[in-house]
């Protein structure tokens, strides 16, 4: 029979609890103040705690605190009053692992009780997936090395070959596959790993501007051009310049760029000087380029001096059989760097993704899992808190779930819990 | 409170929560009501006492918990004005005349308790 621990200082409502619950198959014991039930916490070990946040003394978010130092994992379900919105924000912040308003709902407080002691017994049944000796860090900051599917292993194979030499490599991948780590794997794995690597975003810059960034500026070249200005290619050295987005650079700017591959040179502009060119470069783009050259948006010339060799990253979609590795891999990365500790992978849940077409990529897994991290009420991720994109999930009747009508109160909790995510320094919100 | 009333003109609570909670069992429902009219007492005082000294967090605290027993005994007439002294600011013109209707409404409510044991 399951132990329920229920703290509060009010009389009424621990004997109603009590009632209740016993009525419900529950064993029950009872505190009447936040030190008591942490007496009771240690001695009887309860599967459950339900406590009132206030109470004279040692309020229920300080028993949650000291409850989450404990080595054993207890939830604790927190009973707020009337209008605790901080509250409310704060217990969730802390770990409760649900809040309830008072007078709760006999179905709501028996449903609730039921998912909290149902996650603690799938905790248990579940082996950790994360260990503590994951990859070091630098690794994991190459979310790609994380692939057995044959391409990719393809690919790794073939970056150990041209990392070794200072030729020009054009990536070709989707959105979100990965094409800036696989640039700085290819920089970081061979010759150039204690050299500058500089990456400009094609796209972000107007023809003008995207020049005097990559060759640079001298004083005077134009309007508030106050002084001499290094550009990227003279920044990068003999290391790489990683050009991400090369679709997107005007025909003008292409020519240029052209002739810095055959010259190995370049003017500032503005400047007569030439100053050699000694940096990789390193490509990629998500468009097909020999579509772009056919309707004359992309020359040819240039196309061929880039592509000396072609790295082509396949979609999330393509591998489907790394997505296991990758929700491990991303457990781990983002567990540390949101302070949680989502540490097991519930039934079903690989499934579901796997199931997913993926859109967005390997950056779509990655939000998918911040998600499920951040909604997960203890250390499982569960299929429940797994939100996925409508447009990759058309053959996923299990994934409608998300377009179900939900209560306002669901709805609620959610949107405070994504705000809590975006503002980041949870913390210190309140 | 149920519009309905007992021989005595005294309306009777409504404990549909309190059934919801712990079933139809008279002895447990007289025990949980037995428990509140043993405190009811202690609680209103405090409440007038707080109204009088203007101490508004005290008084907060007190229609914390009063909110949850009065829903569960049923004197539902009183909870609004205790939800509005817990959500309100510190100056509440009619704090006085609130509390006043409270302890009204929780007295009237303890005349019907107990033709319900």
């Amino acid at each position: 029979m399951e132990k329920i621990l229920v703290i509060d200082d009010d009389k009424i409502i621990r004997k109603l609890f009590k009632i209740a619950l016993v009525k419900a198959g529950y064993k029950v014991i009872e505190a009447e103040n936040g030190s008591d039930g942490l007496l009771q916490i240690h001695a009887e070990r309860p599967d459950l705690v339900i406590t009132d946040y206030q109470m004279p003394g040692m309020n229920g978010l300080d028993v949650l605190a000291e409850v989450r130092k404990l080595k054993f994992k207890v939830p604790v379900i927190m009973l707020t009053g009337y209008g605790d919105v901080v509250l409310t924000i704060k217990s969730i912040q802390q770990g409760a692992f649900e809040f309830l308003e008072k007078p709760v709902k006999p179905e709501v407080l028996q449903s609730t009780i039921k998912k909290a002691l149902l996650s603690v017994s799938t905790s248990k049944s579940l082996t950790e997936v994360v260990s503590k000796n994951m990859p070091t860090e630098g690794m994991l900051e190459n979310n790609i090395l994380v692939g057995k599917a044959q391409q990719m292993k393809e690919i790794f194979k073939n970056i150990g070959l041209i990392s070794m030499n200072k030729v020009n490599v054009l990536i070709q991948g989707e959105t979100g596959t990965g094409k800036e780590l696989i640039a700085r794997l290819i920089h970081y794995s061979g010759i150039t790993s204690d050299k500058p690597l500089v990456v400009v975003n094609c796209s972000a810059l107007t023809e003008t501007l995207l020049e005097s960034e990559l060759f640079g500026h001298v004083k005077g070249s134009f309007t508030d051009s106050i002084r001499d200005r290094k550009g990227k290619f003279e920044l990068a050295g003999d290391g790489t310049i990683f050009l991400d987005e090369i679709s997107e650079i005007s025909l003008n700017t292409q020519v240029k760029l052209l002739r810095v591959i055959q010259e190995l040179e370049f003017e500032k502009v503005g400047g007569e000087q030439p100053i050699p060119m000694k940096a990789r470069i390193i490509a990629a783009t998500n468009r097909n380029l020999e579509e772009l050259i056919k309707q004359g948006k992309f020359r040819e010339d240039l196309y061929y001096r880039l592509k000396v060799f072609t790295i082509n990253l396949p979609s999330l979609k393509e591998r489907k059989e790394d997505i296991n590795d990758l929700v491990i891999h991303f457990l781990y990365k983002l567990n540390k760097r949101f302070n949680r500790n989502v540490t097991k992978i519930g039934d079903g849940v690989i499934e579901l993704l796997q199931k997913h077409d993926w859109p967005g990529n390997v950056r779509e897994l990655e939000n998918a899992v911040l998600q499920a991290i951040i909604m997960a009420k203890n250390d499982v991720l569960e299929k429940e808190h797994i939100i996925l994109n409508d447009r990759g999930s058309a053959e996923d009747e299990s994934a409608a779930h998300v377009n179900q009508l939900q209560t306002l109160s669901f709805v609620e909790k959610n949107h405070i819990k994504r705000v809590l995510d975006l503002v980041g320094t949870v913390q210190n919100f309140v | 409170m149920d519009e309905l009333a007992n021989n005595n003109n005294t309306p009777v609570p409504d404990i549909s929560y309190l059934k919801e909670m712990v079933g139809d069992d008279k002895e447990t429902i007289k025990e949980i009501i037995l428990l509140f009219l043993e405190q009811a007492p202690l609680r209103m005082k405090s409440l007038i006492e707080c109204a009088n000294k203007g101490d508004h967090e005290k008084l907060k605290t007190i229609s914390h918990s009063l909110i949850t027993e009065l829903t569960t005994v049923g004197i539902l007439q009183a909870v609004n004005d205790l939800k509005r002294i817990n959500t309100a600011s510190r100056d509440m013109d009619d704090l006085n005349e609130t509390v006043e209707s409270i302890v009204k409404a929780i007295n009237e409510g303890i005349k019907g308790l107990k033709t319900l044991i």
